[in-house]
């Protein structure tokens, strides 16, 4: 009967023992876990600010941008660099209201048989072939 | 079987010490957990709690290229609070008070003060928890912010700002220092990169990030977005602890307003006004361009105007600039008027190109009384036979009374409003009114021969550039929009405005039959032959008007009167005529002291804008000439209503 009781109690004692090494190593899994969501959510909320910060830098580029384009700053830079640039006053588009065929023919044969007023009298050549 | 490790007693006394501790652990946890749980939670949400909003970005507003006319930005301001401030850290003050370009001597007296008295009526508003690092949604529009008064009277003085705008290589400057105390907020701002460009359009949104005027104002409810939140817990420095975030609502960043203002236009047109207030010094002047087929606002601009990133530095005495003349103000349209009444002649077949007008008597008969005519100012060389498109080329002041007396009260008046006066248009920013229009029941029997000519009829601006535009539309009144997409955060279109018709005022025939003698009036023989564009049929109509000022009557009062050396010039028109693809109204206020002879007639000063931007407008808008079938018929036209 002593024997059983002291082999009980040294069974109950091994388990205990078990049971608070893992119950240990549970608690030290959980502390572990909280400080990898800690860092985790730090790392987040660092990575958000960065962003946060480079959309706040790239509102405010852009913003810059489209102040050293607006049309008044311009013209005062052409004028001030003498650049000489000038409005756009005619569209860079003709719009052909002939035949544009009949057009294009035209504008190919007086490049290959320019019209009598423009033509020069030139002198006809041969080139002889040396055997 | 083993004898063990140790001894029964022990292993008893063991266990049951260790069963003690777990149940006095376990008890000590249901009492934190269960019995004193309400009273340890209110003391850790009030010490560890922490609410932080997100405040959601406002949208921006697009001209009708994409190009940016408001944006959001976020601005670093440098702020200190000199109770923080450390002594060690004082030899470095110097460098600071370098770096952002203030004097040292004033830099030490903020330093220094570390409280102030409480004023009678505090200037500036308190805000507690202002605290390094929490400003992310603070104003930092307030100079000074305090902590709540002591039992003495004074306040700790928590936060002074030194610099705002701080870029970001100075930022970085500054944080080298590392002095305690000096800190960033960063406070949200609105920026208008075009400064003054459409600014009577685009509106403005205040320091506290409240929408005032125009579009900003109009279109809030889709460019604010809405700003979120999270709950969470903080530390003992008052940072974040994001691992114990409880609840987030992210913020939705505001929609983009795209606009039918297109820069370019917008910008010559600017500039015209300019070139106007250089020239002849108008008290206002106004100038609208639309595309009359759909009835969108290219550009609107108003002389004076104003800088919305720098409203708050206007003087009292110039808010006046802020106002968008053009749909705010009213003004007697004066000749520009006559296209009311020929239009409704015409489509009531009361006239035809073929009338003549015999314009000599200064006197009719109507509805019982003698009617005084008012007075001719072109004298016609056979005043007894004058056709209709000499009364709109000659602007007859009789030929558009006769019309109008002949249609009637009832009619004349519904035509009116048809035209689109005396009521609002439904534009959506600037004020609009309605402009004045009597009931016809209110009408005396001359009031009929005046308002025909454009008197005794107050309209804005707007009103008489739709009105014209209804000849250039066929027939149709078009709602004016400004307006022409909403699109989310990721530029997604949300909603795309279209074209609203709000009447259908004469047919497409007396339409383009006033347009046809319309064109008379650009030409060597009518009154703006200034506005003339070679190589495009122009259609328009001048105006001057005399102004209505106050005069002081010599029993002291004051009386409105005619003042014969004040005058309203105006032209409104589109081209080209047959195929009308952009419409533009100029009208100068008070232009007299610096017109030619004195008066500021719409010929003379209006005109020459409206071809000048037109001219300008033609590579822009990629207008095409039309100018044959509407030139010839026109041509046509005129000789066969030649007596």
């Amino acid at each position: 009967m002593r024997k059983n009781s002291r082999a009980f109690v040294n069974q109950l004692l091994v388990c205990l023992l078990v049971t608070m090494a893992f119950g240990g190593s549970i608690g030290l899994g959980i502390v572990w876990m909280r400080h990898q969501i800690s860092v985790t959510a730090k790392a987040n909320r660092a990575l958000l600010a960065e962003i946060n910060d480079v959309n706040r830098r790239s509102d405010a580029l852009e913003a810059q941008i489209r102040g050293e384009q607006r049309p008044a700053l311009l013209r005062e830079l052409n004028q001030r660099f003498q650049l000489g640039l000038v409005p756009m006053n005619e569209v860079p588009v003709v719009h052909v209201t002939e035949n544009v065929t009949q057009r294009m023919v035209e504008r190919a044969n007086r490049w290959s048989f320019p019209p009598a007023e423009t033509r020069e009298a030139q002198p006809v050549t041969f080139r002889l072939a040396h055997r | 079987m083993s004898k063990g490790f140790a001894s029964s007693y022990r292993i008893v006394l063991l266990a049951t010490g260790l069963f003690v501790c777990f149940g006095g652990v376990a008890a000590r946890l249901v009492w934190l957990h269960v019995v004193d749980r309400d009273s340890l939670l209110k003391t850790i949400n009030r010490t560890r709690q922490q609410y932080n909003p997100e405040v959601a970005r406002r949208g921006d507003i697009l001209d009708a290229r994409g190009g940016l006319l408001a944006t959001s930005s976020t601005q670093r301001v440098l702020g200190v609070d000199p109770n923080s401030l450390r002594p060690q850290d004082e030899p470095r003050w110097p460098e600071l008070a370098a770096l952002i370009g203030m004097p040292v001597s004033e830099l030490r007296r903020i330093f220094t003060t570390r409280h102030r008295d409480v004023p009678a009526a505090p200037a500036v508003a308190l805000q507690l928890g202002s605290l390094p690092g929490g400003g992310d949604d603070a104003e930092g529009d307030e100079s000074v912010q305090a902590s709540p008064p002591d039992a003495s009277g004074r306040q700790l003085i928590r936060w002074v700002k030194l610099r705002e705008d701080v870029p970001e290589k100075l930022h970085d400057e500054i944080l080298k220092l590392g002095i305690k105390g000096v800190y960033f907020n960063q406070v949200a701002r609105r920026a208008y990169p075009n400064q003054q460009l459409a600014s009577h359009v685009v509106g403005y949104v205040n320091k506290q990030q409240e929408a005032v005027t125009g579009i900003e104002a109009y279109a809030d409810f889709y460019l604010r977005g809405q700003d979120g939140w999270r709950v969470g817990e903080r530390d003992g420095r008052n940072r974040e602890l994001p691992q114990f975030l409880d609840r987030r609502v992210p913020a939705s960043d505001g929609y983009s307003v795209k606009l039918s203002i297109d820069t370019h236009v917008q910008d010559i047109v600017e500039q015209e006004l300019a070139y106007i207030a250089a020239t002849y010094e108008p008290k206002k002047a106004s100038i609208i361009v639309t595309d009359p087929r759909d009835g969108f606002i290219l550009a609107m601009a108003n002389y004076p105007t104003f800088d919305p990133n720098t409203y708050n530095k206007l003087p009292p005495e110039e808010h006046h600039r802020m106002r968008n003349v053009a749909v705010a103000d009213v003004y007697e349209p004066g000749s520009v008027f006559k296209i009311v009444a020929v239009a409704a002649a015409l489509e009531e077949r009361i006239a035809s190109t073929r009338s003549l007008f015999d314009t000599s008597s200064d006197r009719i008969s109507h509805r019982g009384r003698v009617v005084p005519m008012p007075a001719e100012d072109h004298r016609f060389p056979n005043p007894q036979a004058v056709t209709l498109s000499e009364v709109v080329a000659y602007s007859s002041n009789r030929g558009a009374a006769y019309l109008a007396v002949a249609l009637g009260e009832e009619r004349f008046n519904r035509y009116v409003r048809g035209f689109g006066f005396g009521r609002r248009l439904e534009f959506p920013v600037g004020g609009e009114v309605a402009g004045l229009l009597r009931p016809v029941k209110d009408w005396d029997p001359i009031d009929i021969t005046r308002i025909a000519i454009g008197h005794s009829i107050s309209s804005t601006v707007l009103q008489m550039h739709q009105a014209m535009s209804v000849i250039a539309n066929d027939g149709v009144l078009l709602r004016p929009q400004v307006i022409r997409e909403v699109r989310d955060a990721a530029g997604e279109v949300v909603f795309r405005y279209d074209r609203v018709e709000l009447d259908r005022v004469v047919s497409p025939d007396t339409a383009r039959t006033v347009a046809r003698l319309l064109m008379g009036v650009a030409t060597k023989e009518g009154t703006a032959q200034a506005a003339a564009i070679e190589g495009y049929d122009v259609a328009g109509k001048t105006g001057t008007t005399i102004k209505l000022m106050d005069e002081v009557q010599p029993d002291g009062s004051i009386k409105k009167v005619y003042n014969r050396k004040h005058h309203i010039a105006s032209f409104v028109g589109f081209f080209p005529a047959g195929r009308p693809q952009v419409a533009i109204s100029v009208i100068v206020d008070d232009a007299d002291h610096k017109a030619p002879n004195g008066v500021a007639y719409g010929g003379k000063v209006a005109a020459p804008s409206f071809r000048r931007l037109g001219e300008q407008l033609i590579p822009v808008l990629n207008i095409r000439a039309h100018r044959s079938p509407s030139a010839a018929a026109f041509a046509a036209h005129r000789a066969g209503s030649t007596p």
